[in-house]
């Protein structure tokens, strides 16, 4: 056999335990996804509101996805943790940075499959307006903020799964980094939301983009310094 | 020695806020438009810029520390980011004080420093419970170093989004030293200058007694005889910095 | 030039304004006070364990068989603010 193997492929074998383990305990989808929900039905009662737009709803929507995905990131990196995910990981010949892809990448793939059944969700019992008329605006949106909260998230899932306060340390760390995703993603989709649809500012797609391309490089060069011990 | 050119910086620092006070006071023309108010400014926001440029040095040292891995590097990080944080508390309250005294309320989400500053204190103040929360001292200063190193990028970024978010909803009230005129200018510099020596100084001052601290342990441990087991630390935040045993200077016998 | 500068003053009267501003470098100066409040505190700790390490140098051999487990004890427990910060901590 030859030496090392290739990066990519140590991703998708990394891809493919994580689906494996999600199908078999169903540890963290169905959590995020009914999470999401229940805060839709607080959000209605809290608010007193029967229909939401414009920024109303910009809000509603991802700050509920935002603690849907604190909830994902706790659990990130606990199986590894507790059963020795990481020695295993690092007696392999794989480089230490496909760790960092496989679990962003597995992050990433979580929050979309909960944003299939949350949006819709939103969409049937808050939204005022045609969830029709905000595609693809808000897809855009959905795939640029997923991309942030995912490399952030394993980031601060990697930094809090190995101390004591890891319960309470993955959302105090995780949450003020991931407020200038919010305040992009909420920017460009207000307008996505509200009752005459308007445009989407593109301004927020770039600042998502830098932010995201920005914290992946910090996410890649730093890992590396989480996995030893 | 870490107390070396402390008595200097500390009196320096003295004479220069001392200036400043003077300046501000008596020299500084009053803004036509903000009033008496406006000398605020002179406090706040030289302590805003020290406190960002605290939080990013901090990011830079814990850069220093995972390259060379040499603890001292985290000692110095983890004393710039604990000093920033004390400034940013600073830089809150002197903000609010500005906000009551400018719009009647204490808290204004449109001036896009101070919603910046909320949120990087909000970070930073999980480094503390980080550190505490992480036993054995090595991984503690590494961990801590990448989560420094990362809320050091952070602040940049922050301010940007920020910014943007309300850029084009209201003005920036706390203007930009570029269309200050002359006299406050000046009286702004000397501010800046005088707080970024406090900030020097209070550092120099932390890390030479947390270094006292430590020559004091190893002291005893040597006088309770070498046979005597190192104490348990208990656990602990703050990072511990190894002594140095400093070779007398004076002439004569008896051991180096 | 700040006779005619005063003359035009403005938005806030000067004994409101006054307040504030005063407030503001308050702060600032308390926050010196409270460091140097603490670094004090440091200060007579560090003296005193001095001043127990000199008479222990002193007075080797059996005295420090007595003094030395407690010498550990409060070595430990006298470790100033970062002491009390660990028990608020904890």
């Amino acid at each position: 056999m030859s030496g090392r193997p290739r990066t990519l492929a140590v991703v998708a074998a990394l891809l493919r335990k994580e689906a494996r383990v999600e199908l078999r305990t169903f540890e963290s989808i169905p959590a995020m996804t009914l999470f999401s929900v229940s805060t839709y039905v607080l959000f209605h009662f809290g608010l007193q509101e029967d229909t939401l737009e414009g920024n109303l709803a910009s809000g509603v929507l991802w700050v509920t996805l935002l603690f849907a995905a604190v909830l994902g990131i706790n659990r990130l990196f606990v199986a590894d943790d507790e059963q020795g995910g990481f020695d295993a990981f690092l007696l392999s010949p794989a480089d230490r940075s496909a760790l960092l892809f496989g679990k962003a990448a597995a992050l990433l793939a979580y929050l979309v499959v909960v944003e299939i059944v949350t949006v819709p969700a939103f969409a049937l019992l808050l939204l005022g307006v045609g969830i029709g008329q905000t595609m693809p605006g808000l897809l855009a949106v959905l795939v640029l903020a997923d991309i942030g909260v995912a490399v952030i998230g394993t980031l601060v899932g990697a930094l809090a799964v190995r101390t004591r306060a890891r319960d309470l340390l993955g959302p105090l760390l995780s949450l003020p980094l991931l407020v200038p995703i919010v305040i992009a993603a909420a920017k460009a989709s207000t307008p996505l939301l509200a009752s005459p649809v308007a445009a989407l500012p593109a301004r927020w797609l770039v600042t998502l983009a830098l932010y995201d391309l920005v914290f992946a490089v910090i996410a890649y060069a730093l890992f590396d310094y989480l996995l030893e011990d | 020695m870490y107390g070396r050119r402390l008595r200097g910086l500390a009196l320096t620092t003295a004479a220069l806020l001392t200036l400043t006070l003077v300046l501000v006071f008596f020299w500084a023309p009053n803004d036509a438009t903000l009033g008496f108010l406006q000398k605020i400014f002179y406090v706040h926001v030289p302590l805003a810029i020290v406190t960002l440029c605290g939080f990013i040095a901090g990011g830079l040292m814990a850069i220093q520390h995972l390259r060379t891995r040499d603890a001292r590097w985290d000692v110095r990080s983890y004393v710039a980011i604990h000093i920033s944080l004390v400034f940013g508390i600073g830089v809150l309250v002197t903000g609010s004080i500005w906000a009551k005294g400018a719009w009647g309320h204490w808290w204004v989400w449109d001036e896009p420093t101070l919603v910046s500053f909320l949120l990087i204190m909000l970070l930073y103040a999980t480094y503390q419970p980080l550190r505490f929360a992480i036993e054995d001292p090595e991984r503690q200063s590494r961990y801590a170093s990448v989560f420094a190193i990362t809320a050091g990028a952070f602040v940049p970024m922050n301010f940007i989004a920020v910014r943007l978010s309300t850029a084009y909803l209201h003005p920036r009230v706390l203007g930009s030293t570029s269309n200050l005129p002359g006299p406050m200018a000046l009286t702004f510099l000397v501010s800046l200058l005088a707080l970024a020596l406090l900030f020097a100084t209070l550092c120099k001052y932390e890390l030479t007694a947390k270094h006292t601290r430590a020559q004091l342990r190893a002291l005893r441990r040597r006088l309770d005889g070498e046979t005597a087991p190192a104490p348990a630390r208990t656990r602990s935040a703050a990072p511990s910095l190894q002594p140095v045993a400093r070779m007398s200077a004076r002439a004569g016998g008896g051991p180096a | 030039m700040l006779a005619t500068a005063i003359g035009e003053i403005p938005a806030l009267p000067l004994h409101t304004a006054g307040k504030y501003v005063a407030g503001a470098y308050v702060v600032l100066f308390a926050l010196v006070l409270i460091y140097v409040a603490i670094m004090a505190l440091r200060l007579s700790r560090i003296e005193r364990e001095l001043g127990e390490l000199l008479s222990v140098s002193e007075h080797p051999g059996g005295a420090t068989g007595e003094l030395g487990p407690d010498a550990h004890a409060r070595g430990d427990a006298a470790g100033g603010p970062d002491a009390q910060r660990e028990s608020t901590l904890a």
